[in-house]
């Protein structure tokens, strides 16, 4: 397992974006009333905020972190690094990190870089981030977590399209030598399970387009949208998640009652509950957004902050944040955040 | 692991009243009115919390019916 632990970088404040359209989940078409309650009561999501196609993952990343910048006074100068985290960028080249640069005014001299991850993206983000950062000597440094996630979900797929949602988020991150702020990680990644959560078209290994009749699901796979197997990734997190907490606590001698807030990746109400009563984690201590905003993806992490702004804006606590999907990957971080900037979640305006 | 009776019972509460009384050892779990892939995570927690075991989703695959699960349990508990 990869563990990180850094001293010198921090969170100095985060936002995040989402579109205005909000779908019910109680109001899906397609679906019986036993479904409709089924799925709410299962996932814990009511509703879901879907942006339009022609708005991408750059344009609520960029929305977010001028947003951001602007509330914390940052000049678009000082910025010396920018991650970009996302499975939906605009291009398949160039990364979005690259015109985003150029979108936010940042400096020819700031290093770009993009990460194709998911569910554990605020986690790898971050870890980047800081790694780069602390060897770098960078002070200032934005990383943004964003998907359009929705937009590679087939209309029909009556697994998928009640989880997931859209979202953006940006973080800003400092490294100051003189500040001690102690964080820890741990990641992991296991590839064999790599086609559970899969896009199989649109990169190079599938170049011919096999016209797939998108008006029918008779396939399991619909090889040209996003395929999750929803049950194989339960089980995944039911099984792996609480001893990765568990050997992050253990490493680092962090006692359970020391964290104010647990934050776990938000793709279903039933796991999260289930992993927090492995660890004997308060109800009060664990955090939640899905019923408002379902599963965005790389945003799920940050917008549940944003969605708790009032505990975290402006206060001091010690919160444990875990990612877990796609790859099949996972990482669990030990933050310490102290007066952050903390935005309550916006909405997308063109 | 306890009796069989106990996870009968056990598997019988996941279910809504109107449908757990039917259910027996030889359901076939698929043929269960009210089965679902949102049923399954149900019935993975509840067994997860009772048995301290984490059913894969080839483990609820190749179970036909409540017995064959229950065998996979005690398998997984030796």
């Amino acid at each position: 397992m990869a563990s990180l632990s850094f001293e010198h970088c921090f969170i100095k404040g985060i936002s995040t974006v989402v579109p205005g359209q909000t779908e019910l989940n109680a109001n899906l078409e397609g679906f019986t009333e036993e479904e409709k309650r089924a799925i709410i009561q299962t996932t814990g999501i009511e509703k879901r905020r879907i942006a339009p196609a022609h708005i991408t993952s750059s344009d609520l990343g960029v929305y977010a972190a001028k947003q951001l910048m602007h509330t914390i006074g940052w000049e678009k100068s000082e910025i010396e690094i920018l991650v970009f985290v996302t499975q939906t960028p605009d291009y398949l080249i160039p990364a979005n990190s690259m015109h985003i640069q150029y979108r936010l005014g940042l400096s020819e001299n700031t290093l770009c870089l993009d990460i194709n991850q998911g569910c554990a993206a605020f986690v790898y983000g971050l870890a980047v981030m800081y790694g780069m950062m602390t060897s770098g000597k960078l002070r200032k440094g934005i990383l943004i977590t964003s998907d359009t996630i929705t937009h590679t979900i087939h209309p029909h797929d009556k697994s998928l399209k009640p989880i997931f949602a859209d979202a953006g988020s940006a973080i800003a991150v400092e490294y100051n030598q003189s500040m001690h702020a102690p964080s820890h990680f741990e990641l992991k990644v296991d590839g064999s399970r790599f086609d559970k959560i899969i896009l199989r078209e649109r990169g190079f290994r599938n170049l011919k387009n096999k016209n797939e009749n998108i008006q029918s699901l008779d396939q399991k796979e619909i090889t040209s949208c996003l395929y999750m197997n929803g049950q194989d990734i339960f089980h995944f997190g039911l099984r792996e998640i609480a001893p990765q907490v568990q050997e992050l606590m253990n490493k680092h001698a962090i006692h359970f009652d020391s964290i104010d807030y647990w934050i776990f990746h938000q793709a279903n109400k039933l796991l999260n509950d289930t992993i927090a009563k492995k660890l004997q984690i308060p109800e009060r201590k664990l955090l939640y957004s899905i019923q408002e905003y379902g599963n965005t993806s790389c945003a799920t992490i940050p917008i549940t902050l944003c969605h708790h702004y009032q505990k975290i804006n402006g206060k001091k606590s010690k919160t444990i944040v875990s990612g877990f999907g796609v790859g099949l990957s996972w990482g669990t971080a030990y933050l310490e955040l102290n007066n952050i900037t903390c935005q309550p979640v916006i909405t997308y305006e063109e | 692991m306890s009796t069989e009776g106990e996870f009968i019972t056990l598997i019988q509460q996941q279910f809504p009243e109107d449908i757990r009384y039917g259910i027996t050892f030889e359901s076939k779990i698929r043929e269960i009115k009210g089965w679902s892939s949102l049923q399954a995570l149900i019935i993975t927690v509840a067994i997860d919390e009772k048995y301290g075991v984490t059913l894969s989703d080839d483990d609820i695959r190749k179970a036909t019916t409540i017995h064959d699960l229950y065998l996979t349990i005690r398998n997984k508990m030796k």
